[in-house]
C-alpha cells in the first residue's frame, strides 16, 4: 500500500525524465555481461539425447571387412571419373548407383548472381526401404566438391559404398536418398527447393529443373565431407557443422546422436567450428560460442547441410579434420549407426531443442538462458524511445524549471472558466503541447524506403562494380543525414518524436529478429546501440563527438571493418559478391537487416544529431 | 508542385481518396503475389470471412450445389451472386476487380467516417457539450487515419468479407448521426445479416439516432457549456417518445433482416445456410488460429464444459452493450465506438481488419486524446501493438513452418495483442468519462484520480 502510493507519487517527478538514458545504458551492459556469463557451468548444460526412440550407438555396425575393398575400388573409380569431363562424370556416377540397384535421376540447375553464373547437376538415387511405405526418407549427401572447393574423393566413394551396402539390408523403414550435388551450397539448395515444390518457374536469377523422382517427407540429412585423395588419408577428429540458412538450427538430438556415436561408440573426437583443441576452459567455451554467433549471424550456408534446415529437415555435415588414426571405415560405421538411429524414429525429430548455443560438442546453452541478452538489448531502444516520447510532449520552458527541482518553483496558476463556474488550477498540469507527428512520421517512412536503394545496389550490381557501389553508398550515407537536417528544419519536439518512433521500430524489429536469428539481432543490436544515446545538442563539441561515434558505427563502415578483420585475404570484392550471392540465391536476410532496418535507424540518428547544429546556428 | 498544392487546397477529400485508392491498386500491381499471400494469413482471414472460402462457396453455387454442404463456407448467401459477377479471381483481371471492389468499400467507409466526424456528434449531443470540442481533429484527418492505417490497407488486399460488415456498420452510424431512423436500422440489419455480431450495436446506435432526433427538434442550439435543468424540462416535452422510437427502430431492423433472409432462401435450395452462417460464430466449431481469445481456450477445453463456456464467453460480450448505453448516455457516439471495440476484441473469429477499423474509429473521439495520452498508457499500448504485429507472424512462422516453436508461441502473442487493444479501450472509456466529469467540475482538471 505504502509502496504503491510512493510509486504513484513518483509519477510527476522530474527524476523520471532523466532516467531513460541510464536505463538504456544499463540494458546494453546487462546484454553484454549476460553473454559473457553463458560459458559458466551455472548457465550451460551437458547435452543429452531426449528422444527415446533414437537409441544412439545401441546397434552393432556391420560396415567393414569386404566393404573396405569395395570402398577402395569406388575411390579409384571416383578418381578416374574426376579426370573425365562433366557429362561423363555424371553418367559414371549414375551408372554406379543404378548398378547398386538404386532408382536414379538427375537435376540440372543454374543460378545467375551479380554477373556470375553457377551451373551444376544434382545426381541422386533412392534406396527403397524394404519396410517403408514411401512416406518418409533420409538423405545421405556427398557433394562432388566440398565447401572449400576440393574434390570430395573419399566422401563420394564412401557414400557410394554405403548406398550399395544399405540397399542390401532389410531393416530400413524409411527410404534412403543418396544425393551427389556438383557443389556444396547451390546444388543442395536447388535440390531441396525442387523437392518441396511442384514446379519452380525460372526467374532471371535462377533456373532449376523439377525432380523426376521423389520419395516421402525428409526426416534428416547427413552430409559427408572427406576430401582425401585416391590413396586415402586417415583423420584425427570429426568437425560437425550444423548452421542452417538464416541462423536456423537442426534439432539438437541429431547433433547429440552423431556426437555420442562418434565419440562414445567409435572413439572419434568431435569438434565444432574447427576448434581442434578444446580444453573445456572458459576461454575455449567462449571462443566456440563466439564462432557460433558469427556463423549464425551471417546466416550463409556453412556446408551442404545448410539448405535443408529452412525446410524443417534436420541436417548436419560430418567433416574430417587433421591427421590421425581413424580411417574411412570408422566414418562409414559412424554414418551407418546414425542412419540406424534415424531409422528408429517414429515421428519427426521434435523432442529436443531447436534454439541453442553450443559451447563444445557436449555442452550447450538453452534458449531461456541466452535469449534475454538480445531482448534486453532491444529493450534499451524501447526504453529510450519511451523517454523521448514523454519529453517530446513537454514544453521547453516547462521542462527547464522541472529539471531544476520542484520545491521552490512558483507555480503559475490559470483560471478555468466553464459555464457559470470558475476554478484555479496549476498551469503546468494543464499544459501539454500538441505533438506534431506528421513530418517525423513522413521522414521516417521516407528514410525506410530509401534503404532499399543501397540494398538494390548491393544485390544487383556486377562483380566489378560492387565495391564501387559500396564506396558510393558510404559517401552518400555520410552526407545524407546532414543534408536532410539542413533541408528539413525540425523543431526540438519533432526531432525527439522522430528519434522515438525510429527507436521503437528498431527495438520491435530486433526483438522479432531475436526469435528468428538470435545472433544477428544481438550483433546488430550491439552495433546500433549508440543510436539510443545520441541527442540533439546545441554544443558543437558534443555534436561533433556524437557525429564521430555515429560515423564509426555506420553500416557501410561496419562492412569495411568486417572485411579487414575477418577476411583480410579475400578482398572486399569477394566478400560483397558472397553477400550478394547469399541474398539472391540462398535467400539470406542479412543484407535486408543491414540496409532495411539498421541503415534507416542510423540515418535518423544522424538527422537528430545534425538538427542540433541547425538549432545552434539559429 | 504549385498545381498539386492548389488542387489539394481546393479538393482535399478527392486528393486523399484518390491517393488511398491508388496506393491500394498500385501495391498488387507492384507485388502480384501480395494479395494471395495476405488472403492466406490467419490474422486477416478467419473461417467466417476468408476470401478463399468464399471462392469455394461460389464454385459450389455456380455449379448448382448447396454452397453450405461442404462445411467450409460460412458467409452470408447474398455475397455469392455479388461475387459471381466478378471475373474469376485466379486471373490477373479478376484479382484486380476484387481489389477494386474492396478499395471502393474502403473509400466509402472513409467517407462515412468523414461525415460522422463532420457532424460533430462526438463532442456535442443533445444533453452534453464537451469542454474540449475545439480539440477534435479535422474530419479529413479522421478519414486519412482510416485510409492510411496499415491494418486497413493489408485487410483491403487480403479481401475478407468483414470489410462489408465494417462498411455497413459505419454507414449505419452515419445515418444515425443524421437522425435517419429507417436507413440507420436498415444498414445495421445488413451488417448483422453479414456477420451477426453488429446486432450488439443495436442499443448504442439506437441511442445515438434517438439523441440526434432530440437534437434536431431543439430550436436553440446551445453549445456553451452545460444546459440548465430548466431548459431540459422545457425541451423534454417535444422529445420523441422513447418507446415509440424504440419500437420503430427495432421493427425496421427486424423487417430488413427478415427480408434479407427471405431473399437468401430464394437464392438457395434450403434453409441450410441459417445454421452454417449464424451458428458458426455462436458455437465456434472451427478452431483455426486467429488473433482472438477463443480458439486456444476452446482447443484446450474438455467437451463437457464446452457449451457452458461458450455461454459464458457470449454472455460476457453481450453484457457490455446496454451498460455502455446507460453510462455514456450523454455521449452516445462514444458508446458506439466502445462497443465496436468490444466486438473487435472479444468476437470468436477476431481479425486484424476489424481491430484496425476500430482503432481508426477511435479518432472520432480525438478530442479526448489529450486526457488519455497524458494520464493513461496510450503510447506504451500502441508500442505493444507494433511489437505484437511483428512478433505475431514471426511466431506463427516458427510454429507452423520452421517447426521450432509451438502453438503457445502464437497464442502468447495474441494474448498480448488483445491486452494492448483492451488497454486502449479502457483508456478511451476513461478519457470519455473524465471529459464528461470535467465538464461538470472544471476545478478537477489535470488532477490525479484517487480512490477515496
Amino acid at each position: 500500500m505504502a509502496l504503491s502510493a510512493r510509486l504513484l507519487a513518483l509519477r510527476g517527478s522530474p527524476f523520471l525524465y532523466k532516467l531513460p538514458p541510464y536505463l538504456s545504458a544499463l540494458c546494453v551492459l546487462v546484454g553484454i555481461g549476460w553473454i559473457l556469463l553463458l560459458p559458466l557451468n551455472e548457465y550451460s548444460r551437458q547435452t543429452y539425447v531426449s528422444e527415446n526412440a533414437i537409441l544412439p550407438g545401441q546397434v552393432h555396425t556391420y560396415f567393414g571387412g569386404s566393404e573396405h575393398n569395395i570402398f577402395r575400388a569406388f575411390r579409384q573409380e571416383v578418381y578416374a571419373l574426376s579426370q573425365q569431363p562433366e557429362d561423363a562424370r555424371q553418367a559414371g556416377i549414375l551408372k554406379i548407383l543404378a548398378d547398386s540397384g538404386l532408382k536414379t535421376a538427375s537435376q540440372p540447375y543454374a543460378y545467375q548472381v551479380a554477373g556470375e553464373s553457377i551451373n551444376g547437376t544434382n545426381v541422386y538415387g533412392i534406396v527403397q526401404g524394404p519396410r517403408a511405405d514411401a512416406t518418409e526418407a533420409m538423405i545421405l549427401l556427398a557433394a562432388w566438391r566440398n565447401f572449400d572447393d576440393q574434390i570430395n574423393y573419399s566422401g563420394v566413394a564412401l557414400a557410394l559404398t554405403l548406398a550399395r551396402y544399405f540397399s542390401r539390408w532389410s531393416i530400413w523403414s524409411k527410404d534412403i536418398i543418396l544425393l551427389i550435388p556438383s557443389d556444396s551450397t547451390y546444388g543442395p539448395l536447388a535440390w531441396v527447393d525442387a523437392y518441396h515444390s511442384i514446379s519452380i518457374p525460372p526467374t532471371s536469377s535462377r533456373n532449376i529443373s523439377a525432380l523426376p523422382l521423389k520419395a516421402g517427407a525428409l526426416q534428416a540429412a547427413v552430409a559427408l565431407d572427406y576430401p582425401a585423395g585416391p590413396w586415402g588419408q586417415r583423420f584425427s577428429s570429426l568437425d560437425i557443422l550444423y548452421d542452417g540458412l538464416n541462423g536456423a538450427l537442426p534439432n539438437l538430438d541429431l547433433l547429440n546422436t552423431a556426437v555420442s556415436i562418434a565419440s562414445g561408440q567409435m572413439g572419434i573426437a568431435c569438434t565444432l567450428h574447427d576448434h581442434a583443441t578444446h580444453s573445456d576452459s572458459y576461454r575455449d567455451r567462449l571462443s566456440v560460442l563466439a564462432s557460433g554467433l558469427a556463423t549464425q549471424s551471417l546466416g550463409h550456408a556453412t556446408g551442404p547441410h545448410s539448405a535443408f534446415i529452412p525446410y524443417h529437415v534436420d541436417a548436419i555435415t560430418l567433416k574430417t579434420v587433421g591427421d590421425g588414426w581413424h580411417d574411412e571405415m570408422s566414418l562409414g560405421r559412424v554414418t551407418e549407426s546414425v542412419f540406424r538411429s534415424i531409422n528408429n524414429l517414429l515421428e519427426h525429430l521434435h523432442q529436443s531443442f531447436f534454439f541453442y548455443i553450443l559451447l563444445n560438442a557436449n555442452r550447450f546453452v538453452s534458449v531461456g538462458n541466452y535469449l534475454p541478452a538480445a531482448m534486453v538489448l532491444a529493450g534499451s531502444f524501447t526504453t529510450s524511445a519511451l523517454g523521448l516520447w514523454v519529453l517530446s510532449g513537454r514544453d521547453d520552458v516547462l521542462v527547464a524549471p522541472l529539471a531544476g527541482g520542484l520545491a521552490k518553483q512558483k507555480v503559475e496558476m490559470e483560471t478555468v472558466k466553464l459555464g457559470g463556474d470558475m476554478a484555479l488550477v496549476p498551469k503546468r498540469s494543464v499544459q501539454t503541447i500538441e505533438r506534431e507527428l506528421f513530418v517525423p512520421a513522413l521522414l521516417l517512412l521516407g528514410v525506410h524506403i530509401l534503404g532499399y536503394i543501397p540494398l538494390w545496389l548491393m544485390t544487383s550490381l556486377n562483380r566489378e562494380t560492387l565495391a564501387l557501389g559500396l564506396h558510393l553508398t558510404t559517401a552518400v550515407s555520410l552526407i545524407l543525414p546532414i543534408s536532410l537536417a539542413t533541408t528539413i528544419r525540425l523543431t526540438r519536439s519533432q526531432a525527439q518524436i522522430l528519434q522515438s518512433l525510429s527507436l521503437i521500430l528498431l527495438g520491435a524489429l530486433l526483438a522479432t529478429l531475436a526469435t528468428l536469428n538470435f545472433s544477428l539481432a544481438l550483433v546488430i543490436g550491439l552495433l546500433a546501440s549508440p543510436l539510443a544515446f545520441v541527442r540533439r545538442s546545441s554544443s558543437s563539441l558534443l555534436t561533433a563527438a556524437q557525429a564521430l561515434s555515429l560515423a564509426i558505427t555506420s553500416p557501410p563502415v561496419a562492412v569495411y571493418a568486417f572485411q579487414r578483420v575477418f577476411y583480410p585475404a579475400a578482398g572486399l570484392e569477394k566478400l560483397l559478391l558472397e553477400l550478394a550471392k547469399g541474398w539472391s540465391a540462398q535467400g539470406v536476410w542479412l543484407l535486408w537487416v543491414a540496409w532495411g532496418v539498421w541503415w534507416p535507424a542510423w540515418v535518423v540518428g544522424g538527422v537528430v544529431v545534425g538538427s542540433g547544429v541547425m538549432s545552434a546556428r539559429r | 508542385m504549385e498545381a498539386v498544392t492548389k488542387l489539394y487546397h481546393e479538393h482535399p477529400r478527392t486528393v486523399l481518396f484518390s491517393a488511398a485508392a491508388t496506393l491500394r491498386l498500385a501495391l498488387p500491381l507492384a507485388f502480384p503475389a501480395l494479395p494471395d499471400l495476405l488472403s492466406a494469413r490467419v490474422e486477416i482471414s478467419t473461417p467466417v470471412n476468408s476470401f478463399k472460402r468464399l471462392h469455394e462457396g461460389i464454385f459450389l453455387f455456380e455449379h448448382g450445389l448447396d454452397p453450405y454442404d461442404g462445411g467450409i463456407f460460412h458467409q452470408a448467401p447474398l455475397l455469392l451472386p455479388l461475387f459471381s459477377l466478378l471475373p474469376a479471381s485466379t486471373s490477373v483481371l479478376g484479382r484486380l476487380a476484387s481489389i477494386l471492389l474492396f478499395t471502393i468499400l474502403d473509400v466509402l467507409s472513409a467517407d462515412c467516417l468523414h461525415a460522422i466526424a463532420a457532424s460533430g456528434t462526438a463532442t456535442v449531443s443533445s444533453v452534453f457539450s464537451s469542454p474540449r470540442k475545439t480539440q477534435a481533429w479535422q474530419p479529413l484527418t479522421v478519414a486519412a487515419v482510416y485510409l492510411l492505417n496499415p491494418f486497413t490497407i493489408l485487410t483491403c488486399l487480403g479481401r475478407p468479407t468483414t470489410v462489408f460488415t465494417t462498411f455497413f456498420t459505419l454507414l449505419s452510424i452515419r445515418h444515425a448521426t443524421e437522425g435517419k431512423l429507417q436507413t440507420s436500422a436498415f444498414a445495421l440489419a445488413i451488417a448483422s445479416y453479414l456477420s451477426l455480431h453488429p446486432a450488439l450495436l443495436l442499443p448504442p446506435i439506437g441511442l445515438l439516432c434517438y439523441d440526434q432526433l432530440c437534437k434536431s427538434r431543439e430550436p436553440v442550439n446551445d453549445t456553451d457549456g452545460l444546459k440548465s435543468p430548466m431548459k431540459h424540462a422545457s425541451s423534454q416535452t417535444d422529445r420523441p417518445k422513447v418507446l415509440d422510437f424504440g419500437i420503430r427502430f427495432f421493427s425496421c431492423f427486424l423487417l430488413t433482416a427478415a427480408l434479407l433472409l427471405a431473399l437468401s432462401r430464394v437464392l438457395l435450395p434450403s434453409f441450410a445456410f441459417l445454421p452454417s452462417v449464424y451458428l458458426t460464430p455462436l458455437r465456434v466449431p472451427d478452431l483455426t488460429p486467429n488473433p482472438g481469445l477463443w480458439w486456444y481456450f476452446f482447443i484446450e477445453m474438455f467437451d463437457p464444459f464446452r457449451s457452458f463456456f461458450l455461454g459464458v464467453f457470449w454472455l460476457h460480450m453481450l453484457s457490455y452493450s446496454v451498460p455502455f448505453c446507460l453510462r455514456m448516455r450523454k455521449q452516445p457516439l462514444a458508446a458506439v465506438v466502445s462497443m465496436l471495440g468490444i466486438t473487435a476484441i472479444f468476437q470468436p473469429y477476431a481479425n486484424v481488419g476489424e481491430a484496425g477499423a476500430w482503432l481508426s474509429c477511435l479518432t472520432l473521439l480525438s478530442h479526448t486524446f489529450e486526457v488519455s495520452s497524458t494520464h493513461r498508457y496510450t503510447f506504451p499500448a500502441v508500442a505493444v501493438l507494433l511489437y505484437t504485429s511483428l512478433l505475431g507472424p514471426a511466431f506463427h512462422h516458427l510454429w507452423l513452418y520452421a517447426g521450432s516453436g509451438n502453438a503457445n508461441f502464437f497464442y502468447a502473442i495474441t494474448l498480448v495483442w488483445n491486452l494492448a487493444l483492451l488497454i486502449i479501450l479502457t483508456d478511451t472509456v476513461y478519457s470519455v468519462l473524465r471529459d464528461e466529469w470535467e465538464a461538470e467540475r472544471p476545478e478537477g482538471k489535470g488532477k490525479e484520480v484517487r480512490q477515496i
